[in-house]
């Protein structure tokens, strides 16, 4: 019997980044497959957003090749960012604007209706709470039906209730079909949720595999379980070279 | 009405058509300084239009485009600060062109109106043109609404959208430099961020939707124009200044209103 060998959705090869005259990545390969929920973890400063940017193409890249499999959908769920108080626009217009010529507005109400946004539709977006804006953003992203969601730290600053709540809707999504690639600060949420997680650290992927896989890997634990109790308990030693 | 006046008064309500949207747009990108900085541009076109005996209005313009377009294509590149660009460009402008304007002794040029605005010198000629501008203004803010206020929005959910950011900024810049160019006549280079900033912060607070913003914005302007030529005509107040206060007196008492927005 013949397989079908699909695409993956997104390809890197060979990706390089540089910023003020410094490389911030080596050469990186990253295959992004249909169906994944994936989180990409890493330390402040590690480039997590940029590369997440880079295989998106929202910036371009300097070296190397990023290939989208042909008529991608792609839904994307930014940082949050302020939104400028001066701009008076509602949940509700923020979403109608963001419809392209091919959708219909019919199609804005069950969405808003799905992840609980008519409650605030009429509301200034500069003016909703950290889970409406979350609700509204995602919303945003899957308005094209996306293929692929990536989220940006989409918990931040999310009390843990709306943070379960938020996850919870990410897997609904995922067994409905949708790849997810995240960006998580929050460990236990990528080793407990994903099914595979990519770790950068210094530049390079120190780790990419399934979270079981990862939790022995002495690299991921010297750098993310050490680092992480370091900076709750300063002098903890876990037996690395750099506190030895 | 005497003539001049009745020029004077439907010349200023065409050019807040123009004035009042794109001063929304200023306010939603938090870019209050580009206008000033451009109306200080434009003495350094009024001092090329002499030299080269060109009609004034275009060579205001040219410089204002010429300013304006760089500023968009540098600030792409990584380490440049649009402020101190715009800064250095602005005060650039106005010391080269008070320069040039003090080299050419046959020249003369009334440097108040040029600061302080001529509405009352306005011909039939310059009603043309102010007309044409403004409906390519509004012509070009209807066909590219979404996209520049996608990409006012955030640039990288624009992008996504199929927003070219790149030219949706350059697009904003060349109107900007546009209107700043033709509308530096009638509140003159030191008003100008008044005329287009003070109704759009004053509309905000009455709007709940950017187009309501903008069509606030633009009755505030008329308002301004109307009320400012009044009491320049009744007490002989000089006019520019006259629309700059009232429109300051508005932006105040909008102030002290209740905003449910």
């Amino acid at each position: 019997m013949q397989t079908i060998n699909y695409p993956p959705l997104i390809e890197a090869r060979q990706i390089e980044h540089h910023f003020n005259g410094q490389r911030l990545f080596e050469p990186l390969n990253i295959r992004i497959e249909s169906g994944e929920y994936i989180s990409l973890i890493g330390l402040n400063g590690a480039g997590k957003s940029t590369l997440l940017r880079l295989l998106l193409k929202l910036m371009p890249h300097q070296c190397g090749d990023i290939t989208h499999r042909p008529a991608l959908r792609i839904g994307y769920v930014p940082q949050r960012w302020h939104a400028n108080a001066q701009l008076p626009i509602s949940a509700r217009e923020f979403l109608m604007l963001n419809l392209t010529a091919s959708q219909s507005r019919q199609q804005l109400d069950p969405l808003m209706e799905t992840w609980q946004c008519h409650t605030f539709a009429q509301q200034p977006i500069h003016t909703l709470s950290g889970g409406q804006w979350q609700r509204l953003l995602l919303a945003r992203a899957l308005l094209n039906q996306p293929q692929l969601l990536a989220l940006d730290e989409p918990t931040q600053g999310l009390d843990l209730q709306s943070q379960h709540d938020f996850y919870q809707q990410l897997q609904k999504l995922h067994r409905q079909g949708v790849t997810i690639l995240m960006i998580s600060h929050d460990l236990a949420h990528a080793m407990s949720y994903s099914q595979r997680v990519i770790a950068l650290s210094e530049g390079r992927i120190c780790c990419d595999g399934a979270p079981q896989t990862l939790l022995n890997h002495p690299e991921y634990q010297r750098r993310f379980v050490c680092a992480h109790q370091d900076a709750i308990v300063p002098h903890t030693h876990c037996g690395h070279s750099h506190h030895a | 009405m005497p003539e001049f006046l009745l020029i004077a008064l439907i010349g200023g309500l065409i050019t807040t058509l123009m004035t009042a949207p794109i001063g929304a747009f200023m306010l939603w990108r938090r870019m209050a300084y580009v206008g000033d900085a451009l109306a200080h541009t434009t003495l350094l076109g009024l001092a090329i239009g002499l030299w080269l005996q060109l009609p004034l209005t275009l060579s205001m313009m040219m410089i204002a485009l010429i300013v304006a377009i760089s500023i968009s294509l540098l600030n792409r590149r990584p380490h440049t600060s649009s402020d101190t660009l715009l800064a250095i460009a602005a005060h650039s402008s106005l010391g080269l062109g008070m320069l040039a304007i003090t080299l050419l002794p046959e020249a003369r040029v009334d440097l108040m109106g040029y600061l302080f605005g001529d509405l009352l010198n306005l011909t039939y000629t310059d009603l043309g043109i102010l007309a044409a501008v403004a409906a390519t203004i509004l012509a070009s803010l209807r066909y590219f609404w979404r996209p520049l206020l996608l990409n006012t929005l955030n640039a990288e959910l624009a992008s996504l959208a199929g927003v070219n950011n790149q030219q949706i900024a350059l697009l904003l810049a060349v109107l900007v430099a546009v209107v700043v160019a033709v509308s530096t006549k009638l509140v003159g280079a030191l008003l100008m961020t008044a005329l287009l900033i003070t109704p759009a912060a004053t509309a905000r607070i009455f709007s709940r939707s950017p187009r309501s913003m903008i069509v606030t914005a633009v009755i505030i302007s008329q308002l301004g124009i109307m009320g400012g030529l009044a009491l320049s005509w009744y007490f002989d107040l000089p006019v520019a200044p006259s629309i700059v206060s009232l429109l300051f007196v508005g932006f105040l008492l909008s102030r002290v209103l209740p905003s449910g927005y």
